[in-house]
């Protein structure tokens, strides 16, 4: 039970952890030297690193 | 019940504020600030989610299956194209008011690179210099020198050390004897357009110098010179002080083009934001588009205006005139004044001499003070008139309304009548000359000096005019 409530806070979050990465880079862009077209594989890496952390927990259908 | 996130209410407060804040401060530029730090909305809004669905989570509520609904993202995306377009469209347009932002926008790619420049050449007492420079500020002082000093460094962005300094070598910076002419050079047009060189010049030259400065895109501060000055740029913040001679500049673009103290005429082209003329001794002639505050304040000589929607000249101006965000106001200036203005409330107070106006759409004050009283003659399309006379005035007043109120405080001498939707109000207060006021739509008032509505109150940043007399309370 408290896997999966885990994993589904895992999922609601990844939302706002895009908005918030994206939110980052843009601001980077406009008042850096990071221009979004250097910066934005950090996106994929975020996704990668989302989808990892819901695989430590396990899925309900496995449990 | 699944709980309900407060994004929306929350974005709908944000947007009240925002345009709350437009409209209450309407002088600081909101969308410029929008458009650089929009990128904290999207990252605020996430943090606000995030804390939301750890609460629920904590209190033991059940979790949305998605953090961000489809709705929600395409409004994150609406938000990130509208805030890219504003942000490149700010970093264009001439209004944008920091210069760092300005020059750091541009050069996104690479570290930045310092150098020191210098370099000096005899000159004599009155040179003839010239100051050809890229993208950078200059500051240029007259002083009591028989030669021409800069100084300054010079900014690189590159990737590596080693490019930035071959970059260096490549835009030396020189002072060119030709003909008559001193040109001081920096040569930011030879890099490639992977690179991007800024200076920032302080020159000082002898204080009888010419000056000509050609730059294409920072700012120019001017001051102490004798001679005349000339200005020349694609996008340019200009400040004058104190200059003998003429001002010309000519600009594609400007945030603010400010001259205090000028001996001969100032004449202004092109198109900018902010203009601010104070002391000038000759005749100032500003033509082109110019979308913010524009003042004029002590002009001895004739002044012209030229706008695309707004004409007026004046004789001289004592006190000032005036034009932002609809308005125009011509406070202690002497005549023949003339006015055009196709969308603007106008006030004309305290001024001598004869009044010339013609507005399309706009509420109209007049207001002569009781020296050197001229003929005053006001066509108005749409809008309202307010004839304000002084005590003991003597004119021969035609006031006609085609559709509109009537009010006369002045009194007895004068004859109120009404014809069909308008009317008129006519007479004689003494031998004097003719005020023809005519409106198309729009109330008419006469009144003497003292019977004022409290609407009339000068704006406080501007000064008292001083043939007004204090308001008399009723």
């Amino acid at each position: 039970m408290n896997g999966t409530n885990n994993l589904s806070l895992m999922r609601a979050i990844r939302g706002p952890v895009m908005m918030i990465t994206i939110g980052t880079l843009f601001a980077l862009d406009h008042m850096s030297a990071f221009s979004f077209s250097r910066t934005w594989p950090v996106i994929l890496i975020v996704i990668g690193l989302m989808k990892l952390l819901e695989r430590a927990f396990p899925a309900p259908a496995q449990s | 019940m699944r709980p309900r996130s407060i994004t929306g209410p929350v974005i709908l407060i944000a947007i009240g504020c925002f345009f709350l804040f437009r409209n209450v401060w309407p002088d600081i530029r909101v969308y410029e600030f929008f458009s650089m730090y929009w990128p904290f909305l999207l990252i605020g809004w996430g943090v606000v989610r995030l804390i939301e669905i750890l609460v629920w989570y904590a209190t033991g509520k059940p979790l949305p299956g998605r953090g961000v609904s489809g709705g929600e993202w395409s409004l994150v995306v609406l938000l990130c194209v509208f805030g890219t377009f504003f942000f490149w469209g700010s970093k264009w347009s001439p209004s944008w008011p920091s210069r760092q932002i300005r020059v750091g926008g541009l050069e996104i790619f690479g570290e930045p690179f310092e150098f020191p420049m210098s370099a000096e050449k005899p000159a004599g007492k009155t040179p003839r210099v010239v100051v050809e420079m890229g993208r950078g500020n200059a500051k240029i002082i007259g002083g009591d020198t028989e030669s021409v000093r800069v100084s300054g460094r010079k900014t690189i962005r590159s990737f590596d050390k080693r490019g930035a300094e071959q970059s260096n070598v490549d835009t030396p910076l020189e002072i060119v004897a030709v003909g008559e002419q001193l040109i001081i050079r920096t040569n930011q047009d030879k890099l490639s357009d992977t690179q991007r060189a800024s200076v920032e010049l302080e020159i000082t030259v002898p204080k009888g110098a010419k000056l000509e400065s050609r730059g294409r895109y920072g700012d120019f501060d001017i001051r102490d010179l004798l001679g005349d000055v000339e200005i020349n740029s694609d996008n340019a913040g200009v400040r004058v002080q104190n200059i003998g001679g003429n001002l010309r500049v000519d600009l594609k673009k400007s945030d603010i083009i400010r001259a205090i103290g000028v001996k001969g005429a100032v004449e202004l082209r092109g198109r900018g934001h902010d203009v601010e003329l104070e002391s000038i001794d000759g005749t100032v002639t500003v033509t082109g588009g110019y979308t913010g505050e524009i003042l004029f304040r002590n002009i001895a000589k004739p002044l012209r205006f030229e706008g695309e929607r707004t004409q007026f000249r004046v004789e001289k101006a004592s006190g000032f005139a005036r034009m932002a965000s609809g308005n125009l106001t011509l406070d202690n200036v002497q005549g023949p004044i003339q006015v055009t203005a196709k969308s603007r409330d106008v006030q004309v107070r305290s001024f001598s001499g004869s009044l010339d106006m013609k507005v399309d759409r706009g509420d109209v004050e007049i207001r002569p003070s009781s020296l050197n009283p001229g003929r005053i003659d006001a066509q108005i399309s749409n809008g309202d008139v307010d004839l304000v006379l002084p005590q003991g005035a003597k004119y021969d007043i035609d006031a006609v309304t085609a559709r509109g109120d009537l009010r006369n405080d002045f009194g007895v001498p004068l004859r109120q009548d009404r014809e069909g939707k308008g009317g008129s109000v006519r007479g004689t207060t003494g031998v004097g000359p003719q005020i023809r006021v005519k409106t198309g739509r729009g109330a008419v008032s006469v009144r003497r000096v003292g019977s004022e509505s409290p609407a009339n109150i000068l704006p406080k940043t501007l000064p008292k005019a001083p043939e007004v007399p204090a308001r008399v309370e009723q």
